[in-house]
């Protein structure tokens, strides 16, 4: 049971790492460092930085939410890779229970949840 | 110029190649995007800001994921590299005594204090290159360490700028010595 506990709390996220792994999957192939710090930023409706970004990913990453692999080097980038991400089975269940989490919290407070189903 | 010194800070805080490559290429990336549109002296101002906002979460982050055993090596090498720059100091300074007057030194103070603040990037350095994990902070607990300790043993026959210009540069000292030993990290990859 306790190992249990402790999965589902590695697994909880917050809501900054709920926005970038929403981002991850809305972008779908496009998702790399500089698209996701761009589409958070737009979403959230401040700039966020790119340390933010790869900070909150990498956690994602650790908790098995997203997966991540290396491109190769394109000329716009100064000869540089990107770091491609994508959302895991795993991610996708974490992003329905904090839907379910929000949903339940707005039903106590005898709120109507207006979110897509 | 930005990103090669934020390559180099990233080196100096144990931050993997390709985690540094693929950072720099988003912000350089982003920088040209910025440029085109909003023009070059905005595109600037941002990737100076997007640098100075992500060293401290980054630094936070890999200090964290080192845990304590990165600490320890950062202190350690820090005082290691502190004894062996005392140890190479107070040999020069008795050298400097059995040569020179007292009144010769005291007049001679900033030839001196040069050699002490030398001591300290080579005390930087030293403590970057023992500890093998995050240089900068190797040697930034080297130079904390040699703050204290010029605190604690400073008196004697130098004057009173000595003791306290070298408490406020000794840090910056050691820092570079480990900027030293973080762009070499980065030139040999």
């Amino acid at each position: 049971m306790f190992c249990i506990v402790k999965l589902m709390t590695s697994r909880s996220i917050g809501e900054f790492e709920l926005a970038v792994l929403l981002c991850v999957n809305s972008l779908g192939d496009d998702a790399y460092g500089a698209s996701v710090r761009r589409a958070v930023s737009q979403r959230l409706n401040r700039d966020c930085s790119v340390g933010a970004v790869y900070t909150t990913l990498q956690r994602l990453e650790d908790k098995g939410l997203v997966k991540s692999w290396t491109s190769d080097p394109t000329p716009v980038r100064g000869g540089r890779s990107r770091r491609c991400f994508a959302m895991t089975g795993a991610g996708n269940q974490a992003i329905r229970g904090a839907q379910t989490t929000v949903r339940r919290l707005w039903s106590d407070h005898g709120l109507r949840w207006s979110g897509s189903q | 110029m930005i990103p090669r010194v934020f390559d180099v800070v990233l080196a100096g805080l144990s931050v993997d190649s390709e985690t540094r490559e693929v950072i720099i290429g988003d912000l350089v990336e982003e920088q040209a995007e910025f440029a085109a549109t909003l023009g070059q002296s905005f595109a600037n101002r941002w990737l100076i800001s997007q640098v100075l906002r992500s060293l401290p979460l980054l630094t936070h982050q890999r200090l964290r994921a080192g845990g304590p055993p990165v600490m320890m090596k950062a202190v350690g090498a820090g005082l290691v590299a502190l004894l062996t720059m005392l140890v190479v100091s107070s040999a020069s300074a008795a050298v400097f005594f059995a040569a020179f007057s007292e009144e010769a030194l005291v007049r001679f103070a900033i030839f001196a204090f040069a050699i002490d603040l030398g001591y300290g990037v080579i005390g930087g350095y030293l403590a970057a290159r023992l500890a093998r994990v995050a240089p900068l902070v190797s040697s930034l607990s080297c130079g904390i360490l040699a703050v204290v300790f010029t605190v604690v043993a400073s008196g004697g026959a130098v004057p009173e700028w000595y003791a306290l210009a070298l408490q406020i540069l000794l840090i910056p000292a050691a820092m570079t010595g480990g900027w030293l030993r973080a762009r070499r990290l980065v030139t040999q990859r």
